[in-house]
């Protein structure tokens, strides 16, 4: 298999997360064909690209987050960057909740977990000047 | 995003008509159903047989949801979620807190039953 990449370029807009998404997740199933691959990959993505969005941006409305999607005989690699000024790398909480204290049970910080248990390498640094996000996921 | 429910005896049941349920409609969800649950039910049944993606912000939700219906001493279950869903809950430990049927007739046998 040649070594494909993809780029995408958009607006930190939440409702664009969707299309980018099921984009990805229609690439990875074409060119894999593993539809349990291709939604742990859509799902991962999309957890990262909603943080990024939620809590990257902040207020600013115009910002840009480009997306490059790799697929190799064996491996699928995401490179997602951005400028910002807030960085802050999302922690995957323990999941040591008591499932039958309903209570108290955590409404949120399920999504860095559900990214690191999908995925074989997640990776956040700087480069540059920018923020990156490295998904990769073998197959 | 568009919810139908409906009453069968002491049960309500929900279905979301959507296929997605993530982050740009979670609290839309969450909101409408909660808003559903202003009668004392003592089951609510979330068929999710035509969801095919949720995140973690689904997730969320669900549970406020289920916190809503613990105080008002109603059990939840989730019916008819896909593959990946259910897989989805075993991997954040929620296929623990979560009682899942195949489908809405399956968890309606097993709460008559239960009586």
């Amino acid at each position: 298999m040649i070594t494909q990449t993809i780029n995408f370029s958009f607006e930190n807009r939440i409702d664009l997360i969707q299309t980018i998404g099921e984009a990805i997740k229609s690439i990875c199933l074409f060119v894999i064909k593993k539809e349990e691959v291709a939604f742990e990959v859509e799902l991962s993505v999309i957890e990262a690209l909603t943080n990024i969005v939620q809590h990257a941006f902040l207020e600013k409305k115009t910002q840009t987050i480009e997306l490059s999607l790799t697929l190799q005989e064996f491996e699928i690699q995401i490179k997602i960057s951005y400028f910002s000024d807030h960085v802050k790398k999302p922690v995957a909480h323990a999941l040591n909740f008591d499932p039958k204290d309903i209570k108290n049970l955590p409404e949120k910080g399920f999504g860095m977990v559900i990214i690191k248990e999908l995925m074989n390498e997640v990776i956040y640094k700087s480069e540059e000047d920018k923020n990156v996000v490295l998904l990769s996921k073998k197959i | 995003m568009e919810i139908s429910s409906e009453v069968k005896n002491e049960s309500l049941i929900i279905k979301p008509n959507a296929q997605r349920i993530d982050s740009s409609v979670s609290s839309e969800f969450k909101t409408k159903v909660l808003d559903l649950l202003n009668k004392p039910y003592k089951i609510l049944l979330i068929d999710f047989s035509e969801i095919e993606f949720i995140d973690s912000s689904a997730l969320g939700s669900l549970i406020s949801i289920l916190k809503s219906a613990n105080l008002q001493n109603a059990s939840l279950a989730i019916c008819g979620a896909k593959f990946q869903i259910v897989n989805l809950f075993k991997l954040t430990r929620l296929n623990k807190v979560f009682i899942v049927f195949e489908d809405v007739d399956e968890a309606e046998k097993f709460f008559m039953n239960k009586k």
